[in-house]
């Protein structure tokens, strides 16, 4: 005689459930031309800072002055600046700077504001309360102010400045995993790790976690272009990367004064901005029509 | 209506009263003395520090400070600049105008530009049309400020000379640094009205119009574009404080006056009580318009009011 089961085995009925596979998503970002563009241009760009140590045709350092604001040419590909320097070179190496600033700053945003938000949506209550306002509160800054603010406490420099992108950037990670802590937390399986006595930790990073992770992936990536864009602002206003540090933003601050004379000085950092930025943003939108087209703008 | 206003109102009170405290807070969390910081850079000696944390009340228990700071933040007391010694609130408020002046006029310029690419995007979707009014506005996105509007410099002051390239004054001084900041704003309303606009052209009450027989234009302006605007005012609030942030770098790189600049210049000459006011004042004005975004927004849709009551 078999065994009459005590619980139902829950049948799948209801909506489809939210996740989509990693074929589908490779497939739609495939076909994405906008994405592939992106992906494609900041690939090069990767690359190029990557090696720039070998590509640069000399020392971003280097001063040569009689070398000083000669334009474009076949030894000075960007043309030189004030003190010789190559700007190719230098643009190279910028980019190594540029790009680490993005990603660490995006890291300091994204990782206790992903567990604020998991910690928030999974035990609400007051916990909930707390971080929320907390969130309101620094969401009332606006714009890139609040990085200012954080800036003027902890003084200028490269690293402040990330910390400061960073720390700015964490209310949007709370708010987007919080949001989706909320509806993933209905779900059967993880009433059903509760049940089996999963502890609170072991739910949240091995059945929540992974359930939320696409909308952090689009966020992320989207974030890394307004960190760059953020922290290259904060160097051009000399808050951040401090000369003779090749940062695009500094690099363009720094050429300003000589725009007449040698524009290619502040055209070349900013068009490597603008590339980054916007390769990372063709990116980011295909990702987030691949994995939520429901999202899609 | 006014039970609406009046609520919402009063639940901006904590969040006004939550940033004054973490400005006031900032300064003190960090390790160390924030006079001996302020006097770092011009090396002050010992009795100047001393002086100065007397004036500034640095020598009293916490709360205390925080309390007088609260009661002469409400008097419209914000201190005084370390530098040129003149009250802070003065200061700034000799500066606001001219940043409202650019705020606005970017506001204008991104709406203007905002709208027209987002309908020009949804009228013709999946067209050429459509992918170049999107590419243009991921590129207002992803084209840095300070950037954009060297470029204009150089275009329109120096080759051209058609416009002044820094300075204040007059619709002339305004037009560049108002287009900078604006195109940088406009790529988020394109594609919002866009959405919007597609969104709400496959509604049923469209259907019924076109099964009335009205004419496409009257289905689309009276019909589509009201309902699609609709959250473009939220975006208008929130890119407000994008303007405000962004103003800090426009008004440096077009050498204007106003509040971003007096907060870069004061942070560089770590005058604190004039970044604390500067960053207090932008955070209140933020959230003062925010609210009349809200109140606006319940003008324009009945059914918010509804809900909330």
């Amino acid at each position: 005689m078999t065994k009459k089961r005590r619980f139902p085995i829950p049948t799948r009925k209801g909506p489809p459930p939210r996740e989509i596979p990693p074929l589908v998503t490779r497939r739609r970002l495939r076909r994405n031309v906008g994405a592939l563009l992106g992906l494609f241009i900041l690939a090069t760009i990767v690359v190029a800072a990557a090696f720039a140590p070998l590509i640069a045709p000399h020392d971003p350092l280097a001063v040569a002055p009689e070398a000083q604001l000669k334009p474009p040419s076949a030894a000075h590909w960007a043309g030189t600046d004030l003190f010789g320097r190559d700007v190719f070179s230098r643009l190279l190496f910028g980019g190594r700077i540029s790009l680490l600033v993005g990603v660490v700053a995006v890291l300091i945003a994204s990782v206790p504001g992903t567990a604020l938000g998991l910690i928030a949506g999974y035990y609400r209550s007051w916990v909930d309360g707390l971080i929320m306002r907390l969130m309101d509160l620094m969401l009332s800054f606006p714009g890139i102010l609040l990085a200012l603010g954080i800036v003027a406490l902890l003084g200028p420099g490269l690293l402040n400045v990330m910390i400061a992108v960073g720390i700015a950037g964490i209310p949007s990670y709370t708010r987007l995993v919080r949001g989706s802590v909320l509806a993933v937390k209905r779900n059967l399986y993880v009433r059903a790790a509760r049940t089996i006595g999963c502890r609170d930790g072991r739910i949240l990073l091995r059945h929540i976690l992974p359930n939320v992770l696409a909308p952090i992936i689009v966020l992320t990536t989207l974030d890394i272009a307004w960190a760059i864009l953020n922290a290259s602002s904060l160097s051009f206003l000399g808050l951040g990367a401090q000369p003779p540090t090749p940062e695009w933003g500094a690099m363009l601050s720094e050429g300003r004064a000589y725009m007449h004379q040698a524009p290619w000085i502040t055209i070349a950092p900013g068009l490597a901005i603008m590339l980054t930025v916007l390769s990372v943003n063709l990116l980011g939108d295909g990702l987030r029509d691949a994995l939520d087209p429901r999202l899609r703008t | 209506m006014l039970r609406f206003i009046g609520k919402r109102l009063l639940a901006s009170i904590p969040v006004l009263w939550g940033v004054t405290t973490l400005v006031f807070l900032a300064i003190h969390l960090l390790p160390g003395d924030p006079a001996e910081l302020m006097l770092a850079e011009s090396g002050g000696s010992a009795e100047s520090i001393a002086y100065l944390r007397t004036q500034l009340g640095l020598d009293d228990p916490l709360y205390v400070q925080y309390g007088r700071f609260l009661l002469n933040t409400l008097r419209g007391d914000l201190g005084r600049s370390i530098f040129t010694n003149r009250p802070v609130l003065q200061t700034i408020l000799e500066q606001l105008p001219s940043t409202i002046e650019l705020a606005l006029a970017a506001m204008l310029m991104a709406v203007v530009l905002g709208t027209g690419l987002g309908i020009l995007a949804a009228l013709n979707h999946n067209s050429w049309l459509d992918n170049i009014c999107m590419a243009i506005a991921v590129a207002g996105v992803s084209v840095p400020i300070f950037w954009s509007g060297l470029l204009l410099i150089l275009l329109f002051s120096s080759t051209l000379h058609w416009l002044p390239a820094t300075g204040q004054g007059g619709l002339r001084h305004l037009l560049m640094p108002a287009a900078v900041l604006g195109f940088a704003s406009s790529g988020t309303i394109a594609r919002l009205v866009r959405s919007g606009l597609l969104e709400v052209l496959q509604k049923e009450y469209i259907t019924t119009a076109r099964a009335k027989g009205l004419s496409e234009r009257l289905i689309f302006y009276r019909h589509a574009l009201k309902n699609a605007l609709i959250p473009v005012i939220t975006v208008v609030g929130l890119q407000f404080g994008f303007l405000l942030g962004g103003a800090v770098v426009t008004e440096t790189v077009f050498s204007r006056q106003g509040i971003g600049r007096l907060i870069v210049d004061a942070i560089l000459w770590k005058d604190f009580p004039l970044v604390q006011g500067g960053v207090l004042l932008a955070a209140v004005t933020y959230t003062l318009v925010n609210l009349l975004v809200d109140i606006s927004y319940a003008f324009a849709d009945p059914r918010i009011r509804h809900d909330e009551l």
